[in-house]
């Protein structure tokens, strides 16, 4: 059976991501947020977030509109820390 | 660590500069948006993609939906006839100023409802209204840079916006791509096709009602709403001060 490196179901992941900023849907680019940020310290995630922010947010300051998506990003790559040093290989 | 500090750091400098960075990422997108729509119409053109019964399935789909439209143009042109004969009783103005903007994005990208169109500097400001070639209100305009704008569309997911339907008030709430929901009196009588109109944009029309339902139970219908076109079927749209 073939595997495929990690790096590439990364930067596959990651790229999906950057699809769904440009051209949608929207939860495309949520899914591989998520998707990374359970796999890896993934700074590209938190670029997904700010991208969707800074491309579609009416407005982007800190506090109104809110952020979403990129303050999601950063809660999310925090939130999985502790699950990705306990249970997998962090590369 | 470092790369959420960086990317906090951006966002405060994007506030810091008034919206600079993301004017340019903004166009950044807009770009690569027009690359990949140009590439996926090239291979759609193609028929690659299809086979014959997806093909012949799709003509008939077309076909009912050709037919419909007509019907739908009809009753929208009716009533646009006496809008345009009210207003000149009460005196505004028939001929709305404005320019043709072109949409330069995808329409359902956006998690906020919103969308980019190719015109911006000072040929328009915050709050225009932005409308079909049908005169029909999708958005307004919510932030303008040098060369795009963003367009806030009016039935975003969460936006709500107050409207008359036959007559009757209801308030209007937006369910993102183009669709809205609303509550009418139960006793209004109410058609698949019937305009709704808002007084916050001169009562122009919004929507028409796409389907509705109702429960004896129940002292309100719900009324679904939807452009009269999809909006990703529209290339232009018009953009006019939100005052006439």
């Amino acid at each position: 059976m073939y595997h495929l490196p990690i790096t590439s179901i990364r930067v596959f992941v990651a790229l999906a991501g950057l699809f769904g900023v440009l051209w949608g849907p929207w939860w495309l680019t949520a899914a591989a947020i998520v998707l990374l940020s359970a796999r890896f310290r993934a700074w590209e995630a938190l670029l997904l977030g700010l991208l969707t922010d800074l491309t579609w947010l009416p407005a982007v300051s800190l506090f109104q509109p809110v952020p979403f998506f990129t303050l999601g990003a950063i809660a999310v790559i925090w939130a999985f820390e502790p699950i990705r040093s306990k249970f997998l290989l962090r590369t | 660590m470092a790369a959420t500090a960086l990317v906090i750091l951006i966002l405060i400098a994007d506030v810091v500069s008034g919206g600079y960075v993301r004017g340019q990422v903004r166009l950044v997108a807009s770009v690569v948006s027009g690359w990949g729509s140009a590439l996926m119409r090239g291979v759609a053109s193609t028929g690659f993609l299809q086979s014959s019964a997806s093909l012949k399935a799709e003509n008939r789909a077309l076909k009912i939906q050709v037919a419909q439209l007509s019907e739908r143009a009809a009753s929208a042109e009716a009533l646009k006839r006496e809008n345009d004969a009210l207003r000149e009783l009460a005196r505004l103005a028939a001929d709305t100023p404005g320019i043709t903007a072109p949409i330069i994005s995808s329409v359902s990208a956006s998690p906020y409802g919103t969308f980019l169109i190719g015109t911006g500097g000072s040929d328009i400001i915050s709050g225009d209204m932005v409308m079909t070639e049908g005169g029909f209100v999708v958005g307004i305009v919510s932030d303008v840079r040098e060369s795009t704008a963003l367009v806030s569309e009016i039935f975003a997911p969460g936006n709500s916006i107050d409207a008359s339907l036959q007559g009757a008030y209801i308030r209007v709430e937006g369910r993102g791509g183009g669709n809205a929901h609303a509550e009418a009196p139960r006793d209004l009588i109410v058609g698949v096709g019937d305009v709704v109109v808002a007084p916050s944009f001169g009562q122009r029309p919004i929507g028409i009602v796409g389907a509705v339902a109702s429960t004896s139970a129940s002292a309100s219908q719900d009324v679904y709403l939807h452009l009269p076109s999809a909006l990703s079927a529209i290339s232009f749209v018009y953009v006019s001060p939100s005052d006439y």
